[in-house]
């Protein structure tokens, strides 16, 4: 039978296809299958994804800490205190006051965010402070940084920005200074003047210098130093200077004008 | 995973046998779309290459042949009978299905694809050993009985010896 059963068999089997539809919604199947699949190997995209977003919200957020944390302080007082925190990237982040005129010059001041720079520039062209300058008022600008380098550099620009202002002083302050003043509720400024006076005079508080101006006490420290020889112009300007005279005691590391001192931080 | 190129060609190239082997063993339209389905899904998402085009073909048979097994095994199909399998199963097998083909359609499952493939697809035992994973001798015991049964119903039809 073999041979008449296995013709037989091939002849009816021959006959069963697959039907086209069958295979087309197979087909169908399978191409929704391997879209499906494609898209089932998303959770690893997708896992990848999120963490890259959360990468990137640390980053961002450690971008914004690393904006947002100063490295380096300027401190400017008058009578209004004031201390500008400068960030990594030379833009002021933050404005402190330390009293009500300093107070009143931040509320007036727009600087957030600007090149440190550019935001004295304004200070110094600002109304009230030239106000301040042309009574004869005295100013102290303090850059206070870690890094040495940079201290210098800021207080390069500084020094750039101010001259023509007479009765300018830029100085250099260490972070330890800063922490100091801050306790002690001073910008570092008035703090390096309260210390400077304190050596001249012992009795001498905080409190007592809170709210003098810094010339005023300029004028105190030179009232004790008067005894002291005679300074040397230095070649600054600070002759101009109405009252004090331009007295500087370099003793105790204090310049005017230009004049430049690092302090020993 | 293949493409869908890939998948198509197979399709094309091995629907036929697979139906076949699903019109041997399954009753309706249904169960033979989701073997397609199955065994084509398999297929696509064989990472392993082929060794050759038999290889693909023994391979696709064995997949269908297990595909086919296990929808019969199913717990609720061996339960039950779907209401569709009732409808279609009126008009499913067309009636010009030659004796030959109706006797082999008799068969106890286990005879069904020893035949098919030695007769149809022209495998030998040995062959057939290794895609139904049975022993050569095995194979040949089965095919000889499944002879002799369809020689006992095929002589009452026919006078062919």
């Amino acid at each position: 039978m073999d041979k008449n059963f296995e013709k037989a068999l091939r002849k009816s089997l021959d006959e069963i296809r697959a039907e086209e539809k069958l295979k087309v919604r197979t087909k169908e199947y399978l191409s929704q299958q391997i879209y499906q699949n494609k898209r089932r190997s998303r959770p690893a995209l997708r896992a990848a994804a999120a963490a890259a977003a959360c990468l990137l919200t640390v980053l961002s957020a450690g971008g914004v800490w690393l904006y947002l944390t100063p490295t380096a302080y300027i401190s400017i007082d008058i009578n209004p205190s004031l201390e500008f925190g400068i960030n990594r990237f030379d833009r002021v982040v933050s404005v402190e006051s330390f009293n009500d005129d300093g107070q009143d010059l931040a509320e007036q001041l727009d600087i957030r965010y600007m090149d440190y720079s550019n935001a004295l520039e304004q200070l110094l062209s600002e109304q009230t402070v030239q106000t301040y300058l042309a009574d004869g008022a005295f100013m102290s600008v303090t850059v206070a940084c870690n890094d040495d380098e940079k201290s210098s550099q800021i207080l390069e620009n500084v020094e750039s920005c101010t001259t023509g202002q007479s009765n300018i002083s830029c100085h250099s302050a260490n972070m330890e200074e800063i922490n100091e003043a801050h306790s002690a509720g001073l910008s570092v400024g008035k703090y390096r003047a309260y210390l400077e006076l304190k050596e001249l005079d012992p009795s001498v508080t905080i409190d007592d210098l809170r709210d003098l101006s810094m010339r005023e006490i300029r004028d105190l420290i030179n009232s004790y130093d008067s005894r002291d020889t005679e300074s040397d112009d230095t070649g600054n300007s600070a002759k101009e200077n109405t009252g004090s005279d331009g007295i500087t005691n370099q003793k105790h590391h204090h310049g005017y004008g230009r004049g430049r001192h690092k302090e020993e931080n | 995973m293949r493409s869908e190129e890939d998948a198509n060609r197979a399709v094309d190239l091995y629907g036929d046998t697979v139906r076949r082997i699903c019109m041997i063993h399954l009753k309706n339209m249904a169960d033979t779309e989701d073997i397609f389905q199955t065994v084509f899904l398999k297929y696509v998402l064989r990472a392993a290459p082929f060794d050759n085009p038999e290889h693909e073909k023994a391979w696709i048979i064995r997949v269908t042949v297990n595909a086919c097994k296990d929808l019969l095994k199913s717990f609720f199909r061996t339960r039950t009978v779907s209401l569709e399998t009732l409808i279609e199963r009126s008009h499913e097998i067309p009636e010009d299905h030659s004796d030959v083909l109706e006797a082999v359609l008799a068969l106890p499952e286990k005879y069904k694809d020893p035949i098919y493939l030695h007769y149809y697809e022209g495998y030998t035992a040995e062959e057939i050993g290794q895609i139904l994973h049975k022993n050569t001798n095995t194979v040949y015991t089965l095919l000889t009985r499944a002879r002799q049964m369809l020689k006992t119903r095929l002589e009452g039809v026919t006078e062919d010896g």
